[in-house]
């Protein structure tokens, strides 16, 4: 009896429960909600708009961690050469890393999951050229790709966002191709196409929902991915410009005071990445541990 | 009777890809092992409005290949497939497109042909909604209708397939086949996969609505014993042929193919408990290469040098009787 109760639970709360029995994956989940919260909220958490220029004071300029400065409220983790309050400028650069990583992931998941549907469903050369051009692409290491695009598309969010599409995109279509070429072989399909359904029915229906376990879990993956990238892309000055800092960015902006004992200013900004990145790949990781059927009964 | 369902002449091959060992081999010229299955080798049947046609034959021999042909889900390779004179499904760019909704397959897993995701209500209503049979407005009442036909609870329709027993999973895929309205239900080891105490429960249903509703079903089973139950006619397949064809008794009381009487003696039966057992010698032979002539020869007690050379033809015995034999056995 016990066994058709739990069966007759919503298959949401049994996948909850699942998830909830991981201590660790629910903390990196906590702390991601966290950070989501931080940076959403950003304006009403932080004493000050580190990117208005007119509330900036070259007299706060380098100070260390804990000290008061001018405007009378402490800055708990330093501030930067410019006087900015890093405390501040952590929230509203994570705000942009999250809205980065979140749509590059989704767009990247969008594209992704309908090139490696459509090259499963209709096989032959449909499936031959995009496949190929798919292995192609991850032949190169994402960085590198990301990092060629934006050189030539140049600075600016939307560009950022584009590249990382671009350079995301093939692992959303080879783990969608790999797991629609062993659904479309099962019986529900050959049912479905015996009513007769529309063949577009048929994809988005029956097959993309069975696709959507290993999807979830490389979507988390690429989300921590695309934000690890874009740090990496505006570290290295082709990223986010300085007007739109992310955590990359300031991270490079408090790079060349490390060697003079200012660590505060890149290091507080790399710790805030670590655990937002960390955080993800808990979640992810437990994702793709509950969703794996050869784990399920 | 006028043929509902026709199926004339139809062949049906799969061929397997070469691997690459293979094509080098076939570039030195050197013999490679065939890759072509002749699942189905022109083989002619006919269903009559409301008939109950038994198709039986070991694993392996067409069957379900003849099965899916007859449902639309494969398009033959020669011959043809039709209902009502309109074709069943043609090939479209490499796609086989269905062209009817008149004619319903019930499979033979209950697990595997319900999509897993989708509840059992909305998995009965897709097809009647897609094409228009049931009004919008009336689906939850036509689905209820429908789940109560198949003895199930009309508020099973808001749970998942995997909630199901393999019996009701079974009555569910019967219930998604008859609710297109079918004129013609294929069905392909339909209760196969059950325990036997609920095969007869379910198969009763199934065999309860088809009849009540007049449709023609299309049986397929290993099981000649079951068959022998329920069809009208019976059609015995081996090796992609069709070998004898008859009604039910007739071919139960005089079976005229050495094949034939392989089968119906390996049928356990009550009064002949002490009996010795005599099923059909040898294994089935690859489909990848079918002995010459005909196909049985191989295995048949009765097989003459004229077996091995020549295909036999289907024969005419009586009323809706043939038999692919070149012995005179009835």
């Amino acid at each position: 009896m016990t066994e058709t109760r739990a069966a007759a639970q919503r298959p949401a709360a049994l996948f909850w429960a699942e998830f909830a029995e991981s201590r660790l994956a629910l903390a990196g989940l906590a702390v991601f909600a966290l950070a989501v919260f931080a940076a959403v909220f950003a304006p009403w958490l932080t004493p000050q708009d580190p990117y208005d220029q007119a509330t900036l004071s070259l007299l706060d300029a380098r100070l260390p961690p804990g000290t008061v400065g001018s405007a009378g409220y402490v800055h708990w983790l330093g501030t930067d050469a410019a006087g900015r309050d890093v405390f501040s400028a952590i929230l509203w650069g994570l705000r942009t890393s999250l809205f980065v990583g979140g749509a590059a992931g989704a767009a990247a998941l969008a594209l992704g999951t309908m090139l490696g549907l459509a090259a499963a469903f209709f096989g032959g050369r449909v499936e031959l050229l995009l496949m190929r051009i798919v292995d192609l692409q991850l032949s190169f290491p994402a960085i590198l790709l990301a990092l060629v695009l934006v050189a030539s598309l140049g600075q600016g969010l939307a560009q950022v966002v584009t590249a990382l599409v671009a350079a995301q995109y093939a692992y959303f279509a080879r783990t969608v191709h790999g797991t629609a070429l062993a659904e479309r072989r099962k019986e529900y399909i050959e049912a479905a196409s015996g009513i007769p359904l529309k063949p577009a029915r048929i994809l988005f229906r029956h097959l993309l929902p069975n696709c959507l376990p290993p999807l979830i879990v490389v979507a988390t993956v690429q989300v921590a991915n695309a934000i690890a990238i874009e740090a990496t892309l505006s570290f290295l000055g082709v990223g986010l410009p300085v007007t739109e800092p992310s955590l990359g960015t300031l991270i490079a902006n408090g790079f060349q005071f490390m060697l003079s004992g200012r660590y505060w200013i890149s290091v507080y900004p790399g710790v805030a990445l670590l655990i937002v990145i960390v955080s993800i790949n808990l979640v992810g990781d437990r994702l793709r541990d509950v969703l794996n059927p050869r784990l399920r009964r | 009777m006028t043929a509902l369902l026709a199926l004339e002449a139809v062949s049906k091959r799969f061929t397997r890809r070469a691997t690459v060992e293979e094509r080098v081999l076939s570039l030195l010229g050197r013999a490679v092992p065939p890759r072509t299955v002749h699942a189905v080798d022109g083989v002619s049947l006919a269903i009559g409005e409301g008939e109950v046609v038994g198709l039986v034959g070991e694993s392996g021999c067409g069957k379900s290949t003849l099965g899916r042909i007859a449902a639309g889900l494969l398009a033959p390779d020669e011959g043809r497939a039709l209902l009502c004179g309109e074709t069943v499904a043609e090939r479209r760019g490499g796609r086989v497109e269905k062209r009817t909704t008149a004619v319903q397959m019930v499979f033979q897993d209950p697990f595997a042909s319900l999509n897993p995701r989708m509840k059992v209500g909305e998995a009965i209503a897709e097809g009647p909604l897609a094409h228009k049979l049931w009004p919008a407005a009336e689906r939850a009442a036509r689905v209820a209708e429908t789940l109560a036909d198949v003895g199930l609870d009309p508020s099973y329709a808001a749970r998942f397939p995997h909630q199901f027993s393999g019996g009701q999973r079974a009555r569910i895929g019967i219930a998604r086949a008859l609710a297109m309205n079918p004129r013609v239900v294929v069905a392909d080891e339909a209760v196969a996969a059950l325990d036997v105490s609920i095969q007869a429960q379910v198969l009763n249903t199934f065999l309860d609505l088809t009849a009540r509703r007049g449709l023609a079903l299309l049986f397929i089973s290993h099981d000649l014993g079951v068959v022998g139950h329920l069809a009208d006619r019976v059609a015995i397949m081996y090796l992609g042929r069709i070998v004898e064809l008859g009604p039910t008794e007739a071919v139960f009381a005089a079976p005229a193919h050495p094949y034939t009487r392989g089968l119906l003696e390996a049928v356990p039966r009550l009064d002949r408990r002490r009996a010795g057992f005599h099923p059909v010698r040898g294994e089935i032979p690859s489909p990848l290469s079918p002995p010459a002539g005909c196909h049985f020869h191989p295995r048949c007690p009765h097989a003459m040098p004229r077996c091995r050379a020549e295909k036999p033809q289907p024969r005419r015995l009586g009323p809706g009787r043939e038999v692919a034999c070149h012995l005179d056995l009835a």
